[in-house]
């Protein structure tokens, strides 16, 4: 039987409690064994094993095997990868409306598509059944059944599925659901042999976009607390929320975010909310900037681009072959691109800007268009839809991608331009 | 005292600031726990299970205890079309009761759905306060037979296991019904078996989803094609009512299941043993009888295997024109801050143990002197 190594420390990926794996709860199996004091009746009970059968897996005291582990602390279960794997937490914010929920699913779905191909990495989902939502939004966006009917994403609840309620005592918390993926080697990549040392656990969250306006979080929500532990944190600035963005693109913009009534979110204000949240639980001093990168993704570039960035038809790919076959990141022309960036937001959006740099080192300025194209308004419903066949993402994977190769070894090489001789 | 609150997508919410998914309507002096539990229990599940049907309402009672303070929740959420960013929306509308003022409705907590001009089904009006006393009427919808029961699953008698679960310790039912519009219909009937008296008693939910830690929910109108309704047919936990996703029927001779197919409820209202022992929470079966604390820690711990993570600066790859960062070691989680040791629990121990030591030493060297 081979051995099976395991991390000497698990963050937990729901509540971010970290724990010795000796402290592992497993969830009972034996149909007696339901109701348990955090999660309520309707699951299996949580307890700490004191047998095991050959493989490792406890047995409850009904006898039954048990195959699913939980945090100690929330009860909640945790993808066994968590527990073999390296993990890397990331926080995805913004206002809402933002575009989080399209942003995340068009990311994904399109890492999916150029991690192995491209990388020679295989990206799967660690829990497919904590991933369900995300995996819903994708099949709507790239796999329906009926591609030429405009397909909607729900708005995100506070309260709805991507959330999961945990009793301590009188108190009930409401925690955000995961979405965890798992990224390593396939058997062609040049660095097989380090499989395990390179392989990693990636963790995402899509909170709603209330929980980031001031006064967004409660004692009975903590719904932002993994910005803390992040190794990166991810913005979603939406043009089509800035009152002077709008102003400059009406002119030339048929999309009814830009030509509606407008709604404005002060997003420099959330940005500072997020920052002093992380301030508060990392006990950051005010004059301390933020180490970790700070990605600005200028979100809905179709809507905007054409009028103040019309070089953006020919948007290079920054995913390039290399001479070892195997692509790598070009880094340079990100950076290059974010420097464009970060002139638009300057002139129109200099609160913004002050606001990032005022609180990270490292701002980068990637701007994205999930879909490809803007929505359409559903004549019966009135409600902003997409036609699947239609969306073509335009850098949905790049911010992801950049922020991999900037903070995690051996996954997403960078291109090195050398001169020829 | 009661208390409302209404909970939706709007541009303005009650609370300064807030906007999106918010509170815009509470009653005056609503108490803070109360309002925020209120709010967690307003989630919404959209779904195309409903396709070509209205979509879901949840009309739903649950209880819950503040603090101090126990109450009945009667909540009426549903799909609200658009907000204003054009949009999924929902609506949810909360009812907070004491145990004095349910007492004020004999008929029970189905009864104030019937008051339809008290619940909220859409909001564009600004935020408010709600002023305190706002109590729906109580009206039962009147009910012949059991009708809706025999129409959806082609018996009456599967009214019977609803009340029967009642009568034996509130134990809690899912059914998996096909359409949502019936649900209310099939909730009225089934109640009929159910003692005036002990109505108060049973929570239920017409379009439940999943339940709150803190609360129960002991009849489960579940919509067919939806992954609660997949997760149940998987295995579920309590009795289960699905005549369509399986072979069998309602257990003949059982008294409930007979009146409900001889369309005489009154008949077992007598029946129904004393709901007031309240069983553990986690019961589903009579024969549970267990207690909810962990499995005794044992001497034996399981052996971990761990293995030193890869440290930091890890060796350059061979690879020509490609190059990777340096991973930032982030095991401390509280970053700018130097990172306390914890000192190990056998350190700590060995070190109790060198002192008692000495300290036995000293004294028997005193006591030699």
């Amino acid at each position: 039987m081979n051995d099976l190594a395991i991390q000497a420390q698990i963050t937990c990926p729901h509540c971010w409690h970290r724990f010795p794996p000796a402290e592992t709860l497993w969830a009972s199996a034996h149909p007696r064994l339901y109701g348990d004091a955090r999660l309520g009746s309707d699951v299996q009970r949580r307890f700490l094993p004191t047998r095991f059968d050959a493989g490792g897996n406890a047995i409850d005291s009904q006898g039954s095997f048990c195959s699913e582990v939980c945090c100690p602390k929330c009860h909640l279960v945790i993808p066994r990868t968590m527990f073999e794997l390296k993990c890397i937490f990331y926080s995805i914010l913004g206002s809402p409306g933002s575009g989080k929920s399209h942003m995340l699913a068009t990311t994904t779905w399109q890492m999916r598509q150029a991690m192995g191909q491209r990388f020679k990495l295989s990206i799967s989902d660690a829990d497919p059944d904590s991933n369900r939502q995300l995996n819903e939004h994708e099949e709507k966006l790239f796999f329906n059944e009926h591609p030429d009917q405009l397909a909607t994403i729900p708005k995100t609840e506070k309260e709805g599925e991507l959330y999961q309620p945990v009793s301590f005592g009188d108190e009930t918390i409401w925690y955000p659901r995961p979405f965890v993926f798992v990224v390593q080697p396939l058997a062609n990549h040049p660095q097989i042999e380090k499989r395990d040392e390179i392989s990693r656990s990636i963790c995402l969250y899509d909170n709603a976009g209330e929980h980031f306006l001031p006064g967004g979080e409660s004692s009975i929500s903590p719904a932002t607390q993994h910005l803390t532990i992040s190794r990166g944190l991810l913005f979603l600035f939406d043009p089509t929320q800035h009152a002077r963005f709008r102003e400059a693109c009406k002119a030339d913009s048929q999309d009814p975010q830009i030509q509606g009534t407008g709604r404005s979110h002060r997003q420099d204000q959330i940005l500072h909310e997020a920052a002093n949240r992380i301030r508060t639980h990392a006990g950051l001093a005010q004059q301390q900037k933020y180490s970790k990168p700070l990605i600005i993704v200028i979100t809905k570039m179709d809507a905007w681009a054409p009028t103040l960035w019309p070089e953006w038809k020919d948007i290079q790919d920054p995913i390039k072959d290399s001479r070892q076959q195997l692509a790598g990141l070009d880094t340079t022309l990100i950076e290059d691109i974010s420097g464009r960036m970060r002139e638009i937001m300057a002139k129109l959006a200099p609160e913004f800007v002050n606001a990032a740099e005022g609180f990270a080192d490292r701002v980068t300025y990637i701007p994205v268009s999930a879909l490809g194209r803007g929505p359409e308004e559903d004549p019966n419903s009135g409600m902003l839809g997409v036609r699947p066949s239609e969306v073509k993402p335009i850098w949905a994977e790049v911010p992801l991608l950049y922020m991999l190769s900037q903070t995690s070894t051996g996954l997403i090489p960078s291109l090195v331009r050398r001169s020829r001789e | 005292m009661s208390f409302e609150l209404v909970y939706t997508s709007a541009r303005r919410g009650l609370k300064e600031g807030a906007s999106g998914f918010c509170t815009v309507a509470a009653t005056d002096g609503i108490p803070r726990p109360l309002h925020e539990k209120l709010e967690s229990l307003s989630g919404y599940s959209h779904t195309e299970a409903a396709t070509g049907a209205e979509p879901p309402v949840n009309h739903s009672h649950l209880t819950i205890r503040i603090q101090r303070n126990f109450y009945h929740v009667v909540s009426r959420i549903g799909d609200a079309g658009i907000d204003y960013t054009g949009r999924t929306n929902k609506i949810a509308h909360h009812l907070a009761l004491s145990e004095a003022e349910a007492a004020g409705f004999p008929q029970g907590p189905a009864a104030l759905f019937a008051d339809y001009g008290f619940w909220h089904t859409d909001w564009d009006g600004e935020p408010e306060a709600i002023p305190p006393g706002r109590i729906p009427s109580s009206y039962v919808e009147p009910v012949e037979g059991f009708g809706t029961w025999a129409e959806v699953f082609g018996d009456a008698g599967w009214a019977g296991v609803l009340g029967h679960a009642v009568a034996n310790g509130l134990k809690p039912v899912s059914i998996i019904v096909p359409n949502p519009d019936d649900t209310m219909k099939m909730l009225h009937e089934a109640l009929l078996l159910v003692s005036p008296r002990d109505r108060w008693k049973v929570c239920f939910s017409t379009y439940f989803s999943r339940l709150a830690p803190g609360t129960q929910c002991h009849w489960r109108f579940v919509l067919d094609g939806t992954t609660e309704a997949r997760k149940l047919r998987a295995r579920s936990l309590g009795l289960l009512v699905d005549p369509r996703g399986s072979t069998g029927e309602p257990p003949d001779g059982n008294p409930f299941v007979e009146a409900a197919r001889d369309d005489e409820p009154n008949r077992v209202h007598s029946v129904a043993r004393s709901t007031s022992r309240r069983g553990d929470a986690a019961s589903g079966r009579a024969d549970r009888g267990g207690n909810m604390s962990r499995t005794p820690r044992s001497g034996h711990r399981r052996p971990t295997q761990s293995r030193h993570p890869s440290s930091p600066g890890a060796r350059r790859p061979s690879i020509r024109d490609l190059e990777y960062v340096e991973e930032y070691d982030d095991k401390d989680a509280h970053q700018g801050r130097p990172r306390r040791r914890k000192p190990r629990k056998n350190a700590k121990i060995l070190v109790v143990i060198a002192l008692l030591m000495l300290a036995i030493v000293v004294l028997g060297f005193f006591a030699m002197q």
